[in-house]
């Protein structure tokens, strides 16, 4: 069954809306997402403003501190939801695999 | 490529299935002392100054995103934003293992292909070319492309032709590439791999492929323009032949600078080589004329087509027939021809004018008009023949005279008789000669 955009995150998006769990600007957010991927996953700034374009047009992050220079970003509750729901996707594919796994 | 003191500029000539070879193109001016300044739709532009070891990035990136917040990112990162036009934005570093500044290749091959299909330029200009195109090719069988050597309004329409074929082929090829490009990348991003850009190398080898095909159509319009505007006298003219030499040549000299005194100028040289070499040759091939074999397509009139026997003289009986007064230019041919029956004295004499000139047809025939003003009109527009005209003189019997045009070529024809009918004379004489 087709899903909907942003229904199913790649890993550089499901890190980004991580990260996003706290109120953070874009250069703390790639430092973030680097620190929670052990320093596997790298986002470019051209990657990462294109991303926070997506989500907040899907209104899984919103903005903070607009009267300041430097915009905040952090995850709204539809964005919690859609987090959650990879987690639990990418979860129920662990445990599905786990049996198979661990018997090769 | 101009130079103005500390500014040093060339033409962009980059598309976007090559920014890998622009950055690497980037990377070398800088070594060369050259550091980008500025980018617009034609140029890019230099500051001339100390020679580093850079890398550059360049990338498609919606301008609208290009905020204060962003800079700062990517300059965490490392990178200077340098320029931008439209969505190509321009970033270098000194550090060689920088984060790349786009580093989802699937979002990033969709951010490409979504830009390119929505570029007006390329794709309005496109479809708006192929029909125009299509309206001119419904009206193509209609025209006679041979005609044309005499008429400049029609030279015009020539040239603008081979233009338009020339922009299709340019986006002909331009489509191919993308398409080629298009594929690839689609195929990379699905393995997980990096977009493939053209490099420096593939790059070189795409535009020599174009270069061998524009140069095929640059000696085909040389070619053509050559044959179209000089007709018939193309194939007959062994100076209009050699002529192509010097165009050709020219042609690959003006192809060969293109990229150093631009596009605008490689037309107006073009065009301009061709006309002054073919006014050069025209002119000395009318004061030497200059023609070296026959031209076929004229009626050569090694025999008479008829003679005082097909109007009743017997065969045996001697007849004298002759052609007389041949003049042949570079426009038209004259025959002169004359058959006399030597017993009843029954007399023909007709002339045959062939010119691939309706001007020298037209003018021939006023010429005829006007000489037989003083003849009463015997009968207008019988068939075949034009005007038809007699003269009562003091002889036994008047002469008769008349015209007819079959494509190319008018025969004057006279007779001298009172025997045959005049009507079936004509008729007669118009069958024999035109078949």
């Amino acid at each position: 069954m087709p899903r909907k955009s942003l229904q199913t995150l790649s890993e550089p998006m499901y890190y980004v809306l991580m990260a996003l769990t706290k109120e953070l600007y874009g250069t703390e957010i790639m430092n973030e997402v680097r620190r929670l991927s052990g320093g596997r996953i790298k986002i470019g700034p051209g990657t990462l403003y294109t991303m926070l374009d997506k989500f907040y047009s899907a209104d899984l992050i919103e903005r903070t501190n607009l009267s300041l220079a430097t915009k905040r970003y952090i995850i709204t509750e539809e964005g919690k939801r859609v987090l959650k729901e990879e987690y639990q996707r990418l979860n129920t594919m662990i445990l599905d695999g786990k049996n198979v796994m661990e018997g090769l | 490529m101009a130079r103005d003191k500390n500014i040093f500029k060339e033409n962009m000539t980059f598309d976007y299935t090559e920014l890998t070879a622009l950055c690497e193109h980037l990377k070398i001016r800088e070594r060369e002392g050259k550091r980008l300044k500025g980018i617009d739709k034609h140029n890019l532009t230099y500051d001339i100054c100390e020679p580093r070891d850079m890398r550059y990035s360049a990338v498609i990136f919606n301008i609208d995103l290009m905020h204060k917040d962003f800079i700062a990112s990517c300059e965490h990162e490392g990178w200077e934003y340098v320029t931008s036009h439209n969505e190509l934005c321009i970033f270098r570093t000194k550090n060689p293992d920088a984060t790349e500044i786009m580093t989802d290749e699937k979002d990033y091959f969709k951010i490409i292909t979504k830009r390119f299909l929505l570029h007006p330029r390329f794709f309005g200009f496109s479809f708006a070319t192929i029909y125009a195109f299509l309206q001119i090719s419904q009206n193509m069988k209609n025209i006679d492309l041979k005609f044309f050597a005499p008429y400049t309004t029609d030279i015009v329409f020539i040239l603008c032709l081979f233009m338009l074929i020339f922009a299709l082929i340019v986006i002909f090829i331009k489509t191919f590439e993308y398409i080629e490009w298009y594929l690839k990348a689609k195929k990379a991003v699905r393995k997980g791999e990096k977009i493939p850009f053209l490099n420096f190398e593939e790059r070189r080898n795409k535009l020599i492929a174009r270069e061998i095909i524009y140069g095929i159509w640059l000696i085909a319009l040389y070619s053509l323009f050559a044959y179209t505007f000089l007709g018939y006298l193309a194939e007959t003219d062994i100076l209009y032949t050699i002529a192509l030499i010097p165009c050709l040549l020219s042609a690959f000299a003006i192809y060969d600078k293109r990229k150093k005194i631009g596009k605008l100028k490689t037309l107006v040289l073009s065009v301009l080589s061709i006309a002054i070499i073919m006014s050069g040759t025209y002119g000395l091939a009318i004061k030497f004329d200059t023609e070296y074999k026959e031209n076929t397509k004229i009626i050569k009139m090694e025999t008479i087509p008829f003679t005082v026997t097909h109007f009743g003289c017997k065969e045996e009986i001697k007849q004298e027939n002759e052609i007389s007064e041949y003049e042949g230019t570079r426009f038209a041919q004259f025959y002169s021809i004359d058959s006399k029956c030597t017993e009843c004295g029954k007399y023909i004499h007709y002339t045959v004018f062939v010119s691939n000139y309706p001007l020298m047809r037209k003018n021939f025939i006023e010429a005829l008009k006007k000489e037989n003003e003083r003849a009463s009109i015997y009968q207008k527009e019988n068939n075949q023949w034009s005007e038809l005209y007699q003269v009562i003189n003091e002889r036994d019997f008047p002469d008769n005279y008349g015209f007819a045009i079959k494509g190319n070529t008018i025969i004057y024809l006279s007779y001298h008789t009172s025997d045959v009918d005049t009507l079936d004379f004509f008729d007669t004489a118009y069958n024999k000669f035109f078949g």
